[in-house]
């Protein structure tokens, strides 16, 4: 089983600046991770210092390159679970590896709606993700679920494509910000639907419509989900780190969590006032190395 | 005994790179796998989607001599999932007994996996 110092679980900003930094500790780093994580869904990044206008994935594969270019080990691949033993031993569908310490970084996913249909019609027409599948709406009919940023922002993507877009959202006025809720009010295709609930979806081998709780019906040939995030830690849980009720790792100011030799970065954990912006998570990811190289620092002196 | 990898992907996709990485890292490290990157921007790739009712990208799809029927995996799946896929393309593991495995089964639920044609 192959060694490392650390072992850094997901490879979005947070994962990949915490690589950067234990790899100029010369620690002898493993990041675990399948892509760049949720920023890659975001086309238009604006607010990532030195860079005015970039996309999520062109900001992301220039910090992978960094990370790469330092020495940074990354493995393309799923963690599927984390032992803990005298050190951590952490496990892939193929491989496992071994470290003293792990930095958690495994963000956050898309939530579900959980009413009928959504499952069946995963990919038929329910989508989580407007950047990837909103060119396959050309000319239909499109519902968005949900009233805030990542909706609207959503809505102005899919809206040169298809004819046109119902948002669909459960309270009376979107919270997204005012910029976007202003353009989303100018545009003649869009419409919103306020105070409304998607119940369930149907179709036959593809998504035909949503039912809404007033008992409405509507013909839709698309669906996107677009109602925030949850946090991804079923990994954390047989290791005992302790979650707040609603499940994100509690992180003390120096990245560490209640279990030794388990830290934390990024949209995961509760600091940085749970701003959750690229920014945030980068920081985050240099100061977990950061307190990794303290702790392993101290244990090499016991 | 070739097995091919058809990864659909789109040019505003983000997550579509790292599958058609991950299946080109395979084909490296396994003997007789193809890929094939079909792009919904082109008219063939639309085409194909369209043939397997795609409607989500990235989806990669895996057939070989046997088992000429494709397993569809939606978004980039775990490189296990992939290399299992693989084998049971090239006759190396029983599809059938894939399916009775709880880790795949819950996979096969999860991700919709066996698109039939």
């Amino acid at each position: 089983m192959e060694k490392y110092d650390t072992i850094i679980i997901g490879s979005g900003p947070a994962g990949l600046t915490a690589a950067i930094y234990t790899v100029r500790y010369n620690l002898k780093t493993l990041v675990i991770g399948q892509d760049f994580g949720l920023i890659t869904e975001a086309h238009k990044v604006e607010n990532y210092p030195g860079f005015e206008s970039a996309s999520g994935f062109e900001i992301m594969e220039k910090i992978n390159a960094h990370a790469v270019k330092l020495g940074a080990e990354i493995v393309n691949d799923t963690v599927i679970g984390i032992e803990k033993k005298d050190e951590f031993i952490v496990k892939t569908g193929s491989k496992k590896y071994q470290a003293p310490t792990v930095i958690i970084a495994s963000g956050t996913k898309k939530r579900k709606l959980n009413i009928p249909g959504e499952e069946e019609f995963l990919g038929k027409g329910v989508s989580y993700c407007a950047t990837c599948d909103g060119p396959f709406f050309k000319n239909k009919i499109v519902g968005i679920v949900g009233g805030n940023d990542s909706a609207a922002i959503a809505a102005e993507l899919i809206v040169q494509y298809a004819k046109k877009v119902y948002i669909i959202y459960r309270k009376e006025e979107l919270r997204a910000k005012p910029a976007l809720v202003s353009g989303i009010k100018k545009n003649k295709k869009i419409e919103i639907i306020n105070n409304t609930n998607v119940v369930k979806v149907g179709g036959d081998d593809i998504l035909k419509k949503a039912i809404f709780d007033n008992g409405k019906e509507m013909e839709l040939d698309g669906l996107f989900i677009e109602i925030g995030t949850i946090p991804v830690t079923a990994l954390t849980d047989p290791l005992g780190v302790r979650l707040t009720n609603a499940k994100f790792i509690e992180t003390n100011e120096d990245q560490s969590t209640n279990v030794k030799g388990v830290f934390a970065a990024g949209d995961i954990t509760t600091n940085s006032n749970n701003l959750r912006q690229m920014i945030t998570a980068a920081s985050e990811g240099s100061i977990a190395a950061t307190s990794v190289f303290n702790y392993i620092k101290g244990a090499r002196k016991k | 005994m070739v097995a091919t990898i058809e990864v659909f992907t789109s040019p505003t996709c983000p997550h579509c790179p790292s599958a058609v990485k991950l299946a080109k890292e395979l084909a490296k490290e396994m003997d007789d796998v193809k890929v094939i990157e079909s792009s919904t921007a082109t008219s063939q790739g639309q085409k194909r989607a369209q043939k397997y009712s795609i409607m989500t990208v990235p989806t990669v799809l895996v057939s070989g001599p046997s088992h000429p029927q494709k397993i569809g995996l939606q978004g980039t799946p775990p490189k296990s999932s992939l290399i299992k896929a693989v084998e049971v393309s090239l006759g190396l593991r029983q599809w059938e007994k894939e399916k009775q495995k709880s880790f795949f089964s819950k996979l096969l639920k999860k991700l919709n996996v066996n698109i039939k044609l």
